[in-house]
């Protein structure tokens, strides 16, 4: 099998941008302009996908037999970013893992917006994950404004910014419409 | 400066006064202890520990409703949970691990689904290419064979179903009891009292690290490499590996002229985390000329270490040590390991010249299968 074109995540880690046999990747353009913008965006991706309290994570490991389900920002040209969500499922739990986390991305445009619990709990996961998550850097890797930029504390940030359901919808709609293209051939390793 | 140290016997502690702590507990359950015969059943078991306990998502709920992460992995030595979070609820959060791991009930599926769920982890973590991932052929396991012969966590995946479904709790009943694990809290003292987390704790006796089953180790590699044996539990000994595995690091640079050696220890490269006999190796470029790297290495073996060269390598690797732990999360669970083993303390300071001599004389050449 080639070597997969990787970069990083938000977290440090690689991700696999290149859809591979039985490694789901959906992703779309979203506008990253300024420091707002990217901690906008690693609040909502740990509110939709962060842990077990997110719909896609339930939808994943909860509910389902995903070990993780990823949804990361990115950095693109300047003033953009690309939102992956992205998961790896065995050929015998393709259906049910696709089935479940479009299910997930229903709820999450079916829903009005996020609550102020939602939003909370999300900035004070975040807060948690940028001090001690492993190999995640303060600053991003990425050397590209504004990705690079020191972050404010998400918890005090997300106190006087509420999540705006204009930013999310059409990107997480893309995302949506992205999964019933996926193939699933011949898993590697079998 | 603050320092890793032992608060209470068997609870490692470092002081920090960020928002931000965490907690880690490492259990002797890694795939030593799972027998030549059962391998795969201490992932497994870490997963059914970890298992949500119902559809509430019962323990994680209650971490994330805190802001707080939890964290599992299983070692070749040990089976750690690390939970990290706001320095208030860390004690709260305790209390709530503490109990999860003492009540072994679960869903009735959770074994099933569990298995599937590490099948589709290592497809993710090998990028889908899980029998050419290398750490998979070294592998020991007391009394067994290695590699192809105990394979702990890809073989057992991919067979698919969840063959050790009704083994895990007699597992956990025997290895993760928590008068065995070694604690170890990355948090401020006036917020999180030691002698609180040893009441939640209670009172424990760490596993003599004399004790701790002695894997045969027979590496096999799959790539051209220079290995440094590790053959004493203590901190000294393993400090004095990894300075002459920088040492030979700095001679294959020399020799390839540009790449720069990748230095790995143990199956993970988690620094000081694998009881001995364990290995530090060094990766050689295929391209490197492997004629003037092998008289290099000679010379090094006979020659003395030179104190400016040993003083230019522990340089460098405390600073790698302090960017390896400058997490809650990664500290606490560095310090866990390290109490497990009996080698809690300060790496690379002291050194003994004659330790990183005899390990330096002790690489060797391997070839790429």
């Amino acid at each position: 099998m080639p070597k997969p074109v990787t970069r990083l995540n938000r977290w440090g880690t690689t991700m696999d941008l290149v859809r591979r046999p039985s490694h789901f990747s959906a992703t779309t353009s979203v506008r990253v302009a300024s420091c707002d913008d990217v901690l906008s965006w690693l609040c909502l991706c740990e509110c939709f996908a962060g842990g077990f309290s997110s719909p896609l994570m339930r939808a994943g490991r909860l509910n389902g037999t995903l070990f993780r389900v990823h949804l990361a920002l990115l950095p693109s040209t300047p003033g953009d970013g690309v939102l992956a969500l992205t998961f790896t499922s065995s050929a015998r739990s393709e259906p049910t893992s696709l089935a479940s986390v479009q299910r997930a991305l229903d709820t999450i445009l079916a829903a009005g917006e996020v609550t102020p619990a939602q939003w909370r709990s999300a900035a004070l996961r975040l807060r948690t994950r940028l001090e001690t998550s492993d190999r995640l850097p303060r600053r991003s890797p990425w050397h590209r404004s504004p990705y690079d930029a020191r972050l404010a504390d998400p918890l005090s940030w997300a106190a006087r910014t509420r999540p705006d359901r204009e930013v999310y919808q059409h990107p997480m709609a893309a995302l949506m419409q992205e999964m019933p293209g996926h193939h699933a051939d011949v898993q590697g390793g079998r | 400066m603050h320092r890793m140290r032992e608060a209470a016997p068997g609870l490692g502690w470092y002081d920090h006064d960020g928002s931000v702590g965490a907690f880690a507990l490492t259990f002797p359950a890694g795939f030593v202890a799972e027998g030549a015969d059962r391998p795969g059943l201490a992932h497994f078991t870490e997963h059914l520990l970890m298992a949500p306990r119902d559809g509430a998502a019962h323990p994680y709920a209650q971490f994330e409703e805190q802001g707080c992460l939890l964290e599992a992995q299983t070692r070749r030595d040990h089976l750690t949970v690390t939970v990290s979070g706001p320095q208030r609820h860390l004690l709260r959060a305790a209390e709530t691990m503490v109990a999860h791991l003492t009540d072994l009930r679960r869903p009735a599926d959770a074994a099933l689904q569990q298995a599937e769920i590490i099948h589709n982890e290592v497809l993710e973590k090998t990028g889908l290419a899980p029998r050419s991932d290398r750490w998979r052929w070294c592998i020991p396991a007391p009394g067994g064979g290695i590699g192809v012969d105990h394979d702990p966590v890809v073989a057992p995946a991919l067979a698919g179903p969840a063959v050790h479904h009704e083994a895990w709790k007699a597992f956990a009943v025997q290895n993760v009891r928590l008068e065995r694990c070694s604690a170890a809290v990355v948090a401020d003292p006036a917020l999180v009292a030691p002698e609180d987390m040893e009441s939640v704790l209670g009172a424990r006796s760490l596993p003599d690290a004399r004790d701790v089953p002695r894997p045969d180790t027979d590496p096999r590699t799959v790539r051209d490499e220079i290995v440094l044996p590790v053959d004493t539990n203590d901190l000294a000994g393993q400090s004095a590996a990894l300075i002459a595995a920088k040492l030979v690091a700095r001679e294959v640079t020399a020799v390839h002229g540009q790449a720069v050696a990748d230095i790995r220890y143990g199956l993970f490269d988690e620094w000081f985390s694998e009881n001995a006999p364990t290995t530090v190796t060094v990766s050689v470029p295929a391209d490197a000329d492997f004629g003037a790297l092998e008289r290099r290495l000679h010379e090094l073996r006979e020659t003395s270490v030179e104190p400016s060269a040993m003083n230019w390598a522990r340089e460098r690797l405390s600073q790698e040590w302090a960017a390896r732990v400058t997490s809650p999360s990664a500290c606490a669970r560095s310090m866990a390991w390290m109490l497990s083993g009996g080698r809690l303390g300060i790496p690379f300071a002291p050194l003994d010249s004659a330790l990183v001599e005899r390990s330096a004389s002790a690489a060797a050449m391997l070839a790429g299968a």
